[in-house]
């Protein structure tokens, strides 16, 4: 059995500002900052993929351990999951 | 019954209510860009509630319900109508629907001129001290630009800022009623170019100049009457505003003013320091908060 897909939530517009990434919710109004590393998690989620595939777009953009990155991630994804930014398709 | 021409937010009003803070237009004013209308009585909503019909924005309240549109307020008091209540009504909920359908961002902030020109809005929580700092800086010769609601628009490298100049409502002592301070003689002063945007919350945001992303996530906080952008469907208008707004004005933090003397002297010199050396920090965590 295949790894889960993760996919982003289409009520969220965003925009950059700094070395940053900030989205709106056009449903509710809330609203998030993300981060550089979060920045590049939301991008490989352009079309849904799974989580192996989003930490090899992470390792190759930084400088970072697999176990380290493996632990981010997973935190990341569940703190999107958390705010509905992404859900698993 | 037209009181006459006024002038506030930036724009040439035509009023059949006294606006509190609203001053006098200049001798070339234009066509009124908003007219203010009384209309017939009606028995009005017991809660108070925005709603959208069409392209319009509806205040009830039991005072009286207030249609906006980008041109025009319609008014429709309950009997015995109370111009009182519904002028400060006027001013808390209905300008402010008006200015977000003219696509204005509209932010919770008193805003002053300094003496040497400097323009500051400062935002915060309700109770951190903004309205008592802006009224301690003018009496120390700064000009008022607005107090409580704020319209920024974004030109050219710019923020302008407008708000109602002519006074603001205070409290003479805790717990007794609000009475407006008028500020005499006042004429136009049109919009201004703001300078900074100044937080006081000591317990939210440390003293010191933040990032571009954090001066976003404060003027999301700060909007005024945010209910009113989401149901119009402006989200993505009202984002891509914070952030031409947060990338042309610096941020910093003033700490609390609980209005002591002594408090508002430190942050009236805290402002003078701050305004002159601002610093960018970067934000702390992986992903900063969501708000709302």
């Amino acid at each position: 059995m295949g790894e889960q897909l993760w996919k982003r939530s289409d009520d969220w517009v965003g925009s950059e500002i700094e070395d940053a990434f900030v989205m709106v919710n056009i449903e509710s109004g809330k609203y998030v900052a993300l981060n550089i590393t979060a920045t590049t998690v939301w991008e490989a989620m352009e079309t849904p993929v799974d989580q192996p595939a989003i930490e090899r777009a992470l390792r190759e953009a930084y400088s970072v351990s697999p176990e380290d990155c493996h632990r981010s991630v997973t935190a990341l994804l569940a703190q999107m999951q958390d705010l509905q930014l992404a859900s698993q398709a | 019954m037209e009181i006459g021409a006024q002038f506030g937010f930036g724009l040439e009003l035509a009023s059949d209510l006294w606006i509190p803070g609203a001053v006098a237009p200049a001798p070339d004013s234009k066509a009124p860009a908003l007219r203010i209308a009384i209309a017939a009585a009606q028995s009005n909503s017991p809660d108070a509630r925005f709603d959208r019909e069409g392209e319009a924005i509806v205040y009830s309240h039991p005072a009286g319900s207030f249609r906006c549109h980008p041109d025009r307020i319609e008014i429709a008091p309950s009997e015995p109508a109370d111009l009182e209540d519904l002028a400060v009504l006027l001013i808390a909920n209905a300008l402010p629907a008006v200015l977000w359908l003219r696509g204005a961002f509209v932010l919770h902030a008193a805003c002053v001129r300094l003496p040497d020109g400097l323009t500051i809005a400062i935002a915060g929580p309700s109770g951190a001290g903004k309205s008592r700092l802006a009224a301690s800086l003018v009496e120390a010769g700064a000009e008022l630009i607005g107090d409580d609601s704020l319209a920024l628009m974004v030109s050219g490298d710019d923020v302008l800022a407008a708000g109602l100049p002519g006074g603001w409502f205070s409290r003479s002592e805790e717990g007794s009623p609000r009475q407006f301070v008028r500020i005499p003689g006042k004429a136009t002063s049109g919009m201004a170019r703001l300078d900074l945007l100044a937080i006081l919350d000591g317990e939210q945001l440390a003293a010191g100049g933040h990032s571009p992303i954090t001066a976003f996530e404060l003027l999301m906080q700060n909007r005024h009457r945010p209910q009113i952008p989401l149901l119009l469907g402006l989200q993505r208008q009202v984002l891509a505003h914070a952030v031409q707004i947060a990338r042309r004005l610096p941020l910093v933090g003033l700490g609390a003013c609980r209005g002591s003397i002594e408090d508002l002297a430190a942050t009236r010199t805290a402002l003078g320091h701050l305004a002159r050396s601002v610093r960018y920090a970067r934000p702390p965590g992986l992903m900063g908060s969501a708000g709302e």
